[in-house]
């Protein structure tokens, strides 16, 4: 992303990010706004267009969504051009779902669930790299940490970025050590802690593009949240593997650590590292199919290091509650514009039975390929005489689908002024 | 075509216009607030402003280059009104002139606008105008380009503004371009603020200062859509005199013979806090009602108000009285000294005469006005190896250090500190920010530099001005013309009115010689304190009875000395350094100055000590002899040097001078009577303060230090 930030992530930031003191109007959630950018995708038209107010109308009468209140929202305008030149001399970076810098991992993993706009401050390279979380809950002994530790020794030794979620104590120890070790890290956070000023450890690492924060609240957001769920499900969807530092029976989960993981199983190596007395968290996940950790050898035998799988469209829809017809248009839809089919391709394990299993029930289920122009993909398309599954969602196919088969475009047709942006915002 | 429609299709974006009024009737309520404001039922808009206020309020951007009196204030005091009465969120004002904020108040008073300032001047009233801005009560709120590199202001200012902004004014936007006559580092900020601002919004820069390339250079970096406003800078009520009166005696005669001769009141505008006191402690001797006027006055509100009721005849001022300041019946404005640039000449002149039809603008100049402008040019930007000294001690430390943490740190003056750390700031991305007092590296210090090649243009830019400026003084034809052109204003010609154009002989304008000769003794009589440090930098706490605590204990303090005069004085200070440097002992003249000056003070002391000299100087101690000796008081040799140590003068901040200083002494002998503490050049004072201590701590029951010289380089 470079800034100025386009058209479309200024809108997308005044309708979804709390900037603080928000009173009256506030902003749209994810799903209200996926809503939006749903009408929107349909009507041509980009976020950036509800800067004209006559779109913004239209928009609110066909979404349901209330008018004075977007209206409020992209109000916001001045406001938000101060914290975004205080965000950019801070040298953070700001990037919109519908930005091609937005995290592959993030889109291709969370898809609907994405975060409409992400707040970043390092490299954002590593956000894309084979990478391993090493997370835990807020209350651990000694040991735990001590364990936290040595995972980060392992991670940095074999060049493996790590991925550390919220601000406690495991975290901490996690990035310590992993920087200190000359390895690479990714710390998810969340809002206001994301904007704290970095010690000398962290200020050398992001100096080496050795270390990347990232959070979906704005740094203006001060809001006193109880539970932070977007940054487990952010850790997982950026990882290939994670390891759980298992915590004690008064331990908290005030990021879902362990649910987002939990969430994961099956598409990620996921371990569970505990003492001779794991809690219930800890059960829970060795009985949803975690490994227990043993030892590093044996870990990497389990796959530590392999690659991951992506989550399938159904998976994420039972997970998530939405309906998996709406949410399989955009997904795809959103995939396509990522550029990176060939290599999500790559990423699918192609030993293992359980690698092959999700490979061809991702295959079976999104039963389409996408449309490349350039490096845009752009949309989709159903194969002739695809599987069973294919067919049978062919015949309820939303309306959006039918406005999306019918608009799709030839290669040459493909209007100009989309750029290499996102078909979903 | 209703207004909402045609706004729409101009590509306005406005969520909160009624559809109802058509913009006939829109300008009919403009200009009954017009009216209102400046209380004349006829009144109308001059050429450009109704078009302004139009374009602000349907969401565009505006330019307004008009001369000062023109109205600019009216273009966004009724665009606020009429955008808040629609239903608009507050505009924001961000102004560098405090003075101007003072006044907007009472502008927008008569719109029925509540209009507030969030200065450094008024802290107690922000918790207040916070629970406004909650309760969506301001209307205009104002604040410094100072204040957005607060985080206050993001932490509590933007939050409470209830809804966002619905309009951001820019005053003296020609502070934008880097080739305006200002440079105001935080500006940069405002730049990438408005660049960052998403279409649609209201924003209104204003300036009456700006050459063809400064509106052009503002008119991009405002978007390229903006509508710029341009009228003729001519101010026929002037009549502008060039007085080339070099030395600062006769500068000071001149003007206690004329201002008694002006009716009403103006200003003398100087260039440091020093000349303020000084021009206005003559001027009250003289029996004129005058008052100084600069940066950390303390009561500067009460002064403008003051002036305001020709309570007082003259403000003596530094800049720190700003373009904003407005009293249409000002009279005079005199420089004592030549400002910057043409185009400052122009903004400060211009105060005077804007309601009146008759009023003067005198420049005169001084033998020490071009060291000042050299100062304050070299001053400017900080090298980088000064950048490279404190970003390093930054990137060092664990966390971030507070400026007097990087004090102790780095060997710079507190100034250049400062400077390196305001510029390098408001890069973006920065190297380094600020974080409730405290300074932190964000992590790519190594090889930052402050673009050159940008320095550079504004040190060019700052050259020609000072040029232009002596072209100024030496012109021969009409001067007014020569400042409209100088703003690439087109409509310049001859005013008929200047001193030039009426051709006036320089005869007229000599003092007399005896009030001459009174401004040249009072300038030598004029006492000079010198204030006792009051607490220790904390990095010097220690278990030492002296150091035990941050404030100096009273047991310990010297009283309030005094010098003999200040440095670069054009006199006797002037000398002292001189003979200093080349002689081996003060001369006569000076000694018995000293000693003159030291008779009205010394009564109650009995015995004179020094501050030990280094090796191979001896001009204090001999001075303090003859003094013991004239005085009739008793030597005594009371401290030595215990080490080589660096000198004073290459510690560069107070900070680093006290830890220099701090174990530079060894106790002789003990002074059991009060005594006088000789030395001959004072700087930051640690020297006195430190030997005080150890002298008083020694038994010594009161100290009262005297020195020739203090140095004051201006600020």
């Amino acid at each position: 992303m470079s800034w100025p930030l386009s058209d479309d992530t200024n809108a997308t930031m005044l309708l979804c990010t709390w900037l603080g003191g928000e009173q009256e109007h506030f902003p749209l959630e994810i799903q209200e706004y996926n809503r939006l950018a749903s009408w929107l995708h349909q009507n041509d038209c980009r976020p950036g267009n509800l800067i004209d107010r006559t779109c913004a109308e239209t928009a609110s009468r066909e979404t349901g969504l209330s008018y004075v209140r977007l209206s409020a929202l992209l109000d916001r305008n001045i406001n938000l051009g101060f914290y975004l030149e205080d965000w950019q001399r801070k040298d953070y970076w700001v990037v919109g779902r519908g930005d091609t810098a937005y995290p592959k991992r993030v889109r291709q993993s969370l898809r609907l669930d994405a975060p409409p706009v992400l707040f970043g401050m390092g490299e954002m390279k590593l956000l894309d790299q084979d990478s391993t979380a090493v997370i835990g809950p807020d209350q651990t002994i000694g040991q735990s940490r001590e364990q936290a530790r040595i995972m980060a020794g392992f991670c940095a030794e074999y060049h493996r970025t790590t991925i550390a979620a919220g601000k406690q104590i495991i975290a901490s120890a996690v990035i310590e050590n992993i920087i200190s070790n000359g390895g690479s890290a990714v710390w998810v956070l969340q809002g206001p802690v994301f904007g704290e000023p970095l010690g000398k450890l962290f200020r050398r690492a992001k100096a080496a593009g050795k270390f990347v924060m990232l959070s979906s609240r704005s740094p203006a957001d001060t809001r006193s949240i109880p539970q932070e769920p977007e940054v487990g499900r952010l850790a997982m969807a950026l990882c290939d593997s994670s390891v759980y530092i298992d915590g004690t029976e008064l331990s908290g989960d005030r990021y879902r650590l362990e649910s987002a993981m939990y969430a994961v199983l099956g598409h990620r190596k996921c371990f569970v590292w505990c003492t001779d007395y794991p809690t219930v968290v800890a059960e829970r996940l060795l009985q949803g199919g975690a490994y227990s950790w043993i030892d590093l050898e044996n870990a990497i035998h389990e796959g530590l290091f392999d690659e991951r799988t992506e989550i399938s469209e159904e998976e994420l829809s039972k997970e998530s509650g939405t309906d998996p017809e709406v949410e399989r248009t955009h997904s795809e839809s959103q995939k396509s514009s990522d550029g990176t089919d060939g290599a999500d391709e790559k990423r699918k394990p192609d030993a293992g039975k359980e690698g092959k299993r999700v490979a061809d029930k991702e295959k079976g289920i999104r039963g389409e390929t996408l449309k490349e122009y350039g490096t845009q993909l752009y949309l989709f398309k159903p194969i002739p005489g695809d599987g069973n599954e294919n067919k049978k969602k062919s015949g309820s196919r939303s309306k959006k689908r039918q406005i999306a088969d019918e608009t799709e475009l030839a290669h040459d047709e493909i209007p100009k002024e989309y750029g290499i942006q996102s078909s979903l915002f | 075509m209703h207004f909402l429609l045609h706004l729409q299709l101009s590509g306005a974006a406005i969520s909160f216009m009624q559809p109802l009024k058509s913009p006939d009737t829109i300008r009919e309520v403009a200009i009954r607030h017009l009216r209102d404001a400046v209380g004349n039922d006829k009144a109308e808009f001059h050429e450009g402003q109704w078009e302004s206020i139009k374009q602000a309020v349907s969401g565009h951007r505006v330019l307004v280059v008009q001369r000062t009196g023109w109205g600019k204030t009216m273009v966004y005091t009724i665009a606020t009104k009429l955008r808040r009465d629609e239903g608009a969120g507050p505009s924001l004002m961000i102004s560098p002139l405090l003075a101007l904020m003072r006044n907007q108040e009472l502008a927008a008073d008569k719109l029925g606008l509540t209009a507030r300032r969030m200065t450094s001047d008024n802290f107690d009233d922000w918790s207040d105008i916070y629970k406004e801005l909650e309760f969506d009560e301001v209307d205009l709120l104002m604040i410094t380009p100072e204040r957005l590199a607060n985080e206050e202001f993001f932490e509590k200012t933007l939050p409470k503004i209830k809804g966002g902004l619905g309009m951001l004014i820019i005053d003296e936007a020609h502070c934008i371009s880097d080739w305006g006559h200002d440079f105001r580092p935080d500006y940069q900020r405002i730049r990438r603020v408005q660049e960052s601002i998403p279409e649609g919004a209201a924003i209104v820069a204003t300036t009456a200062t700006a050459n063809n390339r400064v509106v052009e250079d503002v008119r991009m970096q405002l978007g390229g859509n903006i509508q710029v406003t341009r009228g003729s800078l001519i101010r026929h009520s002037l009549q502008l005199y060039n007085l080339k009166l070099t030395d600062p005696q006769v500068r000071l005669a001149w003007i206690a013979q004329v201002i008694p001769r002006l009716e009403g009141s103006g200003i003398i505008y100087v260039l440091t806090r020093k000349d303020a006191e000084l021009v206005t402690e003559w001027l009250k001797s003289q029996g004129v009602n005058a008052r100084a006027y600069y940066g950390d006055t303390g009561e500067r509100e009460v002064l403008e108000d003051a002036l305001l009721k020709n309570d007082l005849k003259v403000l003596v001022a530094t800049i720190a009285l700003g373009m904003g300041f407005d009293k249409p019946d000002l009279k005079f404005i005199i420089h004592y000294q030549r400002p910057g640039s043409v185009v400052h000449y122009y903004q400060q002149v211009g105060r005077a005469g804007r309601g009146i039809e008759d009023a003067y603008g005198f420049l005169m100049w001084g033998n020490e006005d071009e060291r000042i402008a050299d100062y304050f040019l070299d001053n400017a930007f900080p090298p980088q190896c000064e950048i490279n000294q404190v970003l390093n001690a930054l990137q060092e430390t664990e966390g971030g250090l507070t400026l007097k943490e990087i004090m102790s740190e780095v060997n710079l003056k507190k100034s250049r500190i400062e400077k390196v750390l305001k510029l390098a700031s408001l890069e973006s991305p920065a190297p380094v920010i600020k974080d409730r007092g405290v300074w932190y590296a964000t992590g790519d210090v190594e090889g930052f530099e402050i673009p050159q090649e940008r320095i550079e243009r504004l040190r060019e830019i700052r050259e020609r001005e000072k040029v232009q400026m002596r072209e100024y003084m030496d012109h021969r034809e009409c001067l007014m013309a020569f400042l409209q052109r100088a703003l690439d204003d087109n409509t310049a010609k001859d005013c008929g009115r200047c001193r030039n154009c009426i051709n006036r002989a320089d005869k007229s304008y000599q003092p007399k010689e005896d009030l001459v000769r009174n401004a040249e003794k009072f300038m030598r009589k004029r006492p000079f304190f010198l204030y006792p440090n009051q607490m220790w930098p904390i990095s010097m706490l220690s278990d030492h009875p002296i150091h035990d605590t941050v404030a100096i204990k009273p047991e310990h303090r010297a009283e309030w000395g005094f010098t003999l005069c200040r440095d670069f004085d054009g006199g006797l200070g002037d000398q002292i350094l001189k003979e200093r440097r080349f002689e081996q002992r003060y001369s006569d003249e000076v000694v018995e100055a000293f000693i003159r000056k030291l008779k009205e003070k010394v009564s109650k002391y009995r015995c004179v000590t020094y501050v030990p000299p280094h090796r191979g100087r001896r001009h204090v101690p001999l001075l303090a002899e003859v003094i013991a000796d004239r005085l009739g008081l008793r030597l005594v040799h009371a401290a030595s040097r215990t080490r080589k140590g660096k000198r004073q003068s290459a510690k560069k901040n107070p900070i680093q001078r006290a830890r220099n200083i701090a174990d530079a002494f060894a106790m002789e002998r003990t002074c059991e009577q009060p005594a006088l503490l000789i030395d001959d050049l004072v700087v930051s004072g640690w020297t006195m303060t430190t030997l005080a201590a150890l002298l008083r701590h020694d038994g010594c029951p009161a100290i009262l230090p005297a020195a020739l010289v203090k140095r004051n380089l201006p600020e």
